[in-house]
């Protein structure tokens, strides 16, 4: 490695030194690189000292401050629903993937039915299509819901409000020309593909709704729906 | 405080079932760092604090969707940043571009800058950096997250962190030597 490379790997491992992340063998690297370089000193100093800067300026906020404001919603709003529990393996087949995505929503019975009986007819479609071997890459756009499909060109990440409905999310979805590639993450976001060309009007579109609350475009579509979790 | 994702997946659970005195240990243990993540991005109290509640108040309803595949607090922040980037949404940028293309003039200038800069001065540069910028110092120094934390929080790739923390770093290095020139 040249000395310019090694100076680059010494500038982009340094910040994870000074905060303590790094592991066991990088840590070792930087310390050497330390030793045979005493001028690279001063940069570690100067780090130090903004993370030290950084952690001196916490703002003040007294315990508590707050509470009372979310208790009053707790109180008020929509209450709880389903108990949390740890994620499954990204295993299972296609009809525990729909399950799982299907449980995530709070829907009447009578629309988790109809939800369940559309979401069966595209998972046979779907099918029958790979089977097929026609229109593949529909299929694959489809399949990636849960199994962790890469969604190529750019999408839309899409956070709708926490009380829309499935039913107006399926809609939405539909009036844009839209198709779920993933989500809900842990975050809530969804990842919408929609053709490139399509993109401003369908994010223009989403922005215009009153069940959305944020839409970006992600360049990395894959990237942002596992952030979620 | 960071509890371990058992501690949390126990409350969580009890949250579910409506307990106050959960959601109220969560926030106990939470809100400050939600808080000082959101203000460092937003710069205003009131709304750092609206932050804080609207954030909490996802976690009462829907706390199945923290499903222990990161720490609970890097999930709380990235929470905290969509509530902080729908917030923003409207508004304009309110920070100045530093210019990071200056001449540097060598390592030594580093000693100076560790000796002399103050705590004013790192406030007055970091507040120049873009909300992106000044989002993934607070992440790495603050919170001291891992590259793969930091990048989850920011929904971004790992290599996007790296180019966010030298940018950032040339723009605060710079700034302190011109506010050193000025004096």
């Amino acid at each position: 490695m040249i000395k310019d490379e090694i100076r680059q790997q010494f500038d982009d491992l340094l910040p994870w030194y000074v905060n303590g992340t790094l592991d066991e063998r990088d840590r070792q690297w930087v310390e050497r690189q330390l030793a045979d370089n005493p001028d690279w000193q001063s940069e570690l100093g100067w780090m130090h000292s903004l993370q030290a800067k950084i952690r001196e300026s916490e703002p003040a906020f007294a315990p508590g401050q707050g509470f009372d404001r979310l208790l009053a919603r707790v109180r008020h709003g929509q209450e709880v629903v389903q108990a949390p529990r740890p994620q499954p393996k990204a295993e299972g087949g296609l009809l525990a993937a729909l399950s799982a995505w299907l449980e995530r929503f709070s829907l009447t019975p009578a629309l988790a039915g109809a939800a369940a009986v559309v979401m069966v007819q595209f998972g046979v479609i779907a099918l029958l299509v790979n089977q097929q071997g026609e229109l593949k890459s529909e299929y694959e756009r489809f399949r990636s819901v849960n199994s962790g499909e890469v969604v190529t060109g750019p999408a839309l990440e899409v956070v709708f409000k926490s009380d829309a409905l499935e039913r107006e999310i399926r809609e939405t979805l539909v009036r844009i020309g839209g198709t779920l590639a993933g989500g809900p993450g842990q975050l809530g976001i969804y990842l919408v593909y929609v053709p490139e060309n399509e993109l401003s009007t369908a994010k223009a579109a989403l922005e215009g709704n009153p069940i959305v609350e944020l839409v970006t475009v992600s360049r990395n579509g894959r990237a942002a729906v596992e952030a979620g979790g | 405080m960071e509890l371990d994702n058992d501690e949390v997946f126990e409350l969580l659970r009890a949250v579910a079932k409506g307990s106050e005195d959960a959601i109220r240990t969560l926030y106990d243990g939470y809100s400050r760092r939600i808080y000082a993540f959101a203000l460092n991005r937003i710069r205003d109290a009131a709304l750092a604090e609206e932050i804080v509640v609207d954030t909490m108040h996802e976690v009462w309803k829907h706390p199945d969707r923290f499903r222990g595949e990161s720490k609970f607090s890097s999930w709380l922040l990235g929470i905290a940043r969509y509530k902080v980037l729908t917030a923003l949404r409207s508004r304009t940028p309110d920070h100045e571009e530093l210019d990071e293309e200056m001449p540097s003039d060598g390592e030594t200038a580093f000693d100076v800058l560790a000796q002399k800069q103050r705590r004013e001065g790192v406030q007055h540069c970091m507040g120049k950096l873009s909300d992106d910028h000044r989002e993934c110092l607070h992440l790495v120094f603050y919170e001291g997250y891992t590259l793969k934390e930091v990048a989850e929080v920011q929904s971004v790739p790992e290599n996007t962190v790296k180019t966010r923390l030298f940018h950032a770093r040339q723009k605060i290095r710079n700034c302190l030597r011109l506010l050193l020139e000025r004096e």
